[in-house]
C-alpha cells in the first residue's frame, strides 16, 4: 500500500505549484556553491548539509498544504490506517529530498571540485549525514502544518526561527554560553554539519556516529509526535 | 439490530462555538437514516462525528472494530487529478485490484453518464459533475457504512435516479445509511428514519415505518375485499376510483408485487412519518 500512496503523493506533488519555490532555491544554491573551485571537501558537505536540512523544511512544508482537508478525509476513510498515511507523506518527502542530497553529494566529487583526493569514506559519511539532515528537517517541518496551527503567520514565523537558531545554534552556544541549555532542545543541525565539517577519518567515527545518533532519534521523536497529533486533532 | 456506531451525549464545539449539544444516535446494521435540517444546523458535523473524522469534545463515539466506512462530502475539492486518475488511486486504497477498478470504474462511469469526462480534469469539471466524482468514489466498494453529505446538490434528475438506484441496492445489501439532504423526496426513498436537527441537537425522531400505496384496479371486487386481511395491511380507503392502503413498511414490495401481477396501476407511494420521541 505504501506504493500506492507514494505513487498518489507524487501525483499530486508534481501536478501542484508548490514544488517551484523549494526547486528554484536549491538550483540557485547548487549554482552558487560550485561557481568556483577548488573546494575543500568537508566544509563543503557540511554546507550542503545544511542546505539540504532548509530545502527539507521548505519541501515538506510546501507538500503539507496541497492535500484540500476534504480529500484528507476521503483517503483516509478509504485506507483506514491513519498511521500509514502520515508516514507516506513523511517519506515521500524524504525521497524527494534523498534525491537532491545524493546529487549534491556526488556532483562536487564527480566533476572533481574538490581541492584533494576524496576516498568513499568521506563520501558515505557525506551521504548520511545529508540524508539524516533532510529527514530531520522534514520531521520538523510538518509539525507546522495547517492543522496543527491554524494561524499561519505564526507557523511560518515560528518555523523560519527553529531553522534559523538550529542552524547558527553552535555559533550563539560560544557567544553566549549560557543559552546551551535551551538551545540543546532545538534540532541538532549544528551539531551534525559540525561534525561532518570536522571529520578527518576513522579516529572522528565515536562523536560523528553519536551526532547521527542524536538526530535520528531527534527525528523519530518528532515523526511520532506529528503522527499522534494529526490522529488526535483531526478535521 | 448490531449497533456500528453508537455517540453517546455527544458535544462539539468550534473554538467555543456549540455545533452539537448532547447527541444521542446509534448506526444499526442495515439501517437508513436521514439528517435534517436548516442550513447550518450541524448535520455535515454530525456526519463528521459519526465518521470519526472530528474529535468530540465531549461524550463518546463508540464504533465497532474494523468497519468500513465511505463518505461523500458536500464539497468535494478542485484537484489536478482526471476522474479516471482519481478514482484509480481510491480503488487502490481500498484494496481492490487494478482490474478490479478499472471494471468498477467503467461500470459507474456509463451508469453516471460520465465516461465522456473521465479524462477531464476535475478542477474543470461543473460542480454536478464533481459532486458524481465524490459519488462514485464512496460507491466503488461496499461499506459498512454509508455517508452521503449533500450527496445531489448540482446534479441533473438521470443522475439522482442513478444515485438512488445505487444506493437502494447498497441497502437490499444492507449497507447502513445516514443521508444528510434538504430533499424530502430523497429521504422518504432511503431512509428508513428520519432526524431532525436544530438548536444543536437531535429534536425529533420520525420513523418510515407505513408505506401509503396508491391504486386503481378495474372490476377486481376480491381484491377489494380481502384487502385489509393481506400482511402488513393497515387499512384501506377507496376514495372515487382509487383504493388507498396503510401497509408496515416491510410489508410494501410484497404488496406492489400481488397489485402488479392483478394488473392495477399504481399511481404512488408514499412514506408516512412516525414521530418517536
Amino acid at each position: 500500500m505504501i506504493k500506492q500512496l507514494l505513487f498518489y503523493n507524487f501525483r499530486y506533488f508534481s501536478r501542484s505549484h508548490k514544488f517551484i519555490v523549494p526547486l528554484v532555491i536549491y538550483l540557485a544554491a547548487f549554482a552558487v556553491l560550485y561557481a568556483t573551485k577548488p573546494l575543500e571537501v568537508m566544509n563543503t558537505y557540511g554546507m550542503t548539509a545544511m542546505l539540504t536540512f532548509i530545502i527539507a523544511v521548505l519541501v515538506a512544508y510546501s507538500f503539507m498544504e496541497i492535500e484540500d482537508p476534504v480529500q484528507q478525509q476521503i483517503v483516509l476513510l478509504s485506507l483506514r490506517n491513519d498511521n500509514l498515511y502520515y508516514f507516506s507523506k513523511v517519506f515521500f518527502v524524504w525521497i524527494i529530498v534523498s534525491i537532491m542530497s545524493f546529487i549534491l553529494v556526488l556532483y562536487p566529487a564527480i566533476f572533481g571540485f574538490f581541492n584533494s583526493s576524496i576516498n568513499f569514506g568521506y563520501i558515505i559519511v557525506a551521504l548520511i549525514g545529508h540524508l539524516l539532515l533532510g529527514f530531520l528537517g522534514i520531521c520538523v517541518s510538518v509539525l507546522f502544518n495547517s492543522r496543527l496551527f491554524k494561524n499561519r503567520q505564526f507557523a511560518v514565523l515560528m518555523l523560519i526561527i527553529i531553522v534559523l537558531v538550529s542552524v547558527v545554534q553552535k555559533a550563539i552556544i560560544l557567544k553566549s554560553p549560557a543559552t546551551k541549555w535551551v538551545l540543546y532542545i532545538l534540532p541538532p543541525v549544528s551539531l551534525v554539519v559540525d561534525r561532518i565539517t570536522n571529520f578527518a577519518g576513522s579516529k572522528d567515527m565515536v562523536p560523528l556516529f553519536l551526532a547521527f545518533g542524536i538526530s535520528i532519534v531527534y527525528s523519530f521523536g518528532l515523526l511520532v509526535a506529528f503522527i499522534k497529533l494529526m490522529k488526535t486533532k483531526v478535521f | 439490530m448490531e449497533d456500528l456506531i453508537k455517540l453517546e451525549n455527544v458535544s462539539k464545539d468550534y473554538g467555543g462555538n456549540i455545533v452539537l449539544k448532547e447527541v444521542n444516535l446509534a448506526i444499526r446494521r442495515g439501517q437508513s437514516i436521514g439528517i435534517i435540517g436548516a442550513n447550518g444546523s450541524g448535520k455535515s458535523t454530525l456526519l463528521r462525528v459519526i465518521a470519526g473524522l472530528t474529535k468530540v469534545t465531549s461524550g463518546k463515539r463508540l464504533q465497532k472494530n474494523n468497519i468500513k466506512i465511505n463518505y461523500v462530502p458536500e464539497h468535494f475539492p478542485k484537484m489536478n487529478f482526471t476522474p479516471a486518475e482519481y478514482l484509480y488511486h481510491i480503488g487502490t486504497f481500498q484494496g481492490l485490484s487494478k482490474s478490479e477498478i478499472e471494471e468498477h470504474i467503467e461500470k459507474l462511469f456509463d451508469r453516471f453518464n460520465m465516461q465522456l469526462m473521465k479524462n477531464t480534469m476535475i478542477k474543470y469539471l461543473s460542480k454536478g459533475s464533481m459532486q458524481k466524482v465524490a459519488v462514485i468514489q464512496s460507491l466503488m466498494t461496499k461499506p459498512d457504512v454509508l455517508l452521503l453529505d449533500e450527496p445531489l446538490s448540482g446534479q441533473d434528475l438521470e443522475s439522482q435516479e442513478r444515485f438512488v438506484e445505487a444506493v437502494q441496492e447498497f441497502r437490499e445489501e444492507g449497507v447502513s445509511i445516514a443521508i444528510a439532504c434538504h430533499e424530502n423526496h430523497l429521504i422518504e426513498k432511503l431512509a428508513d428514519r428520519a432526524i431532525v436537527i436544530s438548536n444543536k441537537t437531535i429534536h425529533s425522531s420520525r420513523e418510515y415505518t407505513t408505506k401509503v400505496i396508491q391504486f386503481k384496479c378495474e372490476d377486481d371486487p376480491i381484491l377489494l375485499n380481502t384487502l385489509d386481511r393481506m400482511d402488513g395491511v393497515i387499512k384501506s380507503d377507496v376514495l372515487k376510483d382509487q383504493v388507498h392502503v396503510y401497509v408496515k413498511a416491510q410489508y410494501s414490495n410484497e404488496l406492489l408485487k400481488k397489485l402488479l401481477d392483478r394488473d392495477c396501476y399504481i399511481i404512488s407511494v408514499n412514506s408516512v412519518m412516525e414521530y418517536t420521541d
